[in-house]
């Protein structure tokens, strides 16, 4: 049975929803908690599937139940309750680790709806990225909040300061204003505090939110392209299409496709009948199951994964670093102990020349 | 010649697989193959499990006395 935690401030909402919602008892249990205090208890008690909260709250607000969840239960979905949502905006905030919003007043069929739908995602035992700094400053600008964000990361400290909803200064070490913001953005395993009081007034940033966070992207474009390109050139890539090569040799008919990707982009450097989104997909493929088998408690990911096709056919998936090596076999032409024993060793040492420039 | 490099290798494979491997690969310069014939130095033995420690995430130089 999944759990799924209500929290909002209005006692005549959370006993409507539970009443309403409780004609779907045989899909999932509601809890519901007034407040950030009441739910972090609540959140601590069982394990739950999926967290609606509202973002405007007594005794603990829903930002900082947010900053606390991220902390403490990174892998819940969580659904907003706004009373300021746009489409545009739902967009962002998904795209940034938040499964999505609900607008007040709240219809009780549509908060079905969308917690079935945010079970699904949980059911998939989707493993969420936790919500990112960006989409928690698009929460502060939307719900026209005053507060102070400190981030810590490691030991460095940054600290936004928002004044109704709007980012007015911000300070990482020894950068200010908009510099600071996308310092702060690149922190890895940051830790948020929230203060609900802004000791600044003066405006030192003029840009909305939105258009910050949209330069941020576009700057780390060109830094993608160029460790893409850092990577290309470390590697040999003549010599890294021969290791494709040595995969031909040795499979004959049997190799159907291969490509060698790199695993940042998710985009091919060399491969035979190149399959463009078969790369994308087990590259997420890839990347789910290292993330799942990490997090499970199982052993990790050793030398390969394998995936049985229908029509004959198997794919095999080999994590190398940076790069990963995926080929789609046809069983009916090459026997699988060939395959792993003796073409995989083969094409591995020569994918080692390639990289080291042997 | 190269058998301690070959062992550390075989270690780091057997326990991260390919991608240990490779990173081992990257952060010597070397490949498995060449390691065979690349003399059992102190200190490129010191590095090399150094880094394998790195990649295994523990210090590997007691199951390698």
């Amino acid at each position: 049975m999944k759990n799924v935690l209500i929290v909002d401030d209005e006692k005549a909402f959370l006993s409507s929803a539970a009443e309403g919602l409780k004609v779907f008892e045989k899909n999932f249990t509601v809890f519901t908690a007034e407040n950030g205090v009441e739910a972090l208890a609540k959140l601590s008690e069982r394990k739950f599937d999926l967290l609606v909260t509202d973002l405007k709250m007594p005794v603990m607000d829903g930002f900082e139940l947010l900053i606390k969840v991220r902390r403490l239960f990174p892998t819940i979905p969580v659904i907003v309750i706004t009373a300021f949502g746009t489409a545009d905006i739902e967009e962002r905030l998904v795209a940034r680790g938040i499964l999505g919003y609900l607008e007040k007043p709240l219809d009780i069929e549509l908060l079905a709806e969308r917690i079935f739908d945010g079970l699904a995602v949980s059911s998939q035992e989707f493993i969420q990225e936790v919500f990112t700094l960006a989409s928690f400053m698009e929460l502060v600008r939307l719900e026209k909040k005053t507060c102070t964000l400190v981030v810590k990361s490691k030991d460095r400290s940054g600290t936004l300061f928002f004044l109704e909803g709007e980012l007015i200064d911000t300070e990482a070490g020894e950068l200010n204003g908009e510099e600071a913001v996308y310092e702060i953005m690149d922190w890895d395993d940051s830790v948020i505090n929230i203060f609900n009081s802004c000791e600044r007034n003066k405006k030192a940033i003029n840009s909305p939110i939105e258009t910050i966070i949209k330069r941020k992207a576009e700057r780390d474009q060109p830094h993608k392209r160029s460790t893409r390109r850092k990577q290309e050139e470390k590697m040999n890539i003549k010599k890294l299409q021969k290791s494709v090569d040595v995969l031909k040799e040795n499979l004959g008919d049997g190799l159907v496709a291969t490509d060698i990707w790199v695993v940042a982009d998710g985009t091919a450097i060399v491969g035979y009948n190149s399959r463009p989104e078969a790369v994308a997909l087990f590259n997420q493929m890839a990347e789910f199951l290292t993330k799942a088998l990490d997090g499970s408690g199982f052993p990790k990911l050793g030398k390969y994964f394998m995936v049985d096709l229908v029509g004959e056919k198997f794919v095999v998936v080999l994590p190398l670093g940076e790069f990963r090596w995926g080929m789609l076999i046809d069983r009916a032409k090459v026997q699988l102990g060939l395959v792993l024993n003796i073409a995989i060793p083969k094409a591995i040492a020569a994918f080692e020349d390639a990289i080291t420039g042997q | 010649m190269g058998l301690i490099l070959t062992k550390i290798f075989d270690l780091v494979e057997s326990h991260e697989g390919y991608d240990g491997r490779i990173r081992l690969v990257e952060a010597l310069a070397i490949s498995k193959d060449k390691a065979k014939s690349v003399p059992d130095e102190p200190q490129i033995i010191e590095f090399a499990k150094q880094q394998a420690s790195l990649i295994l995430g523990k210090d590997i130089s007691r199951i390698m006395k």
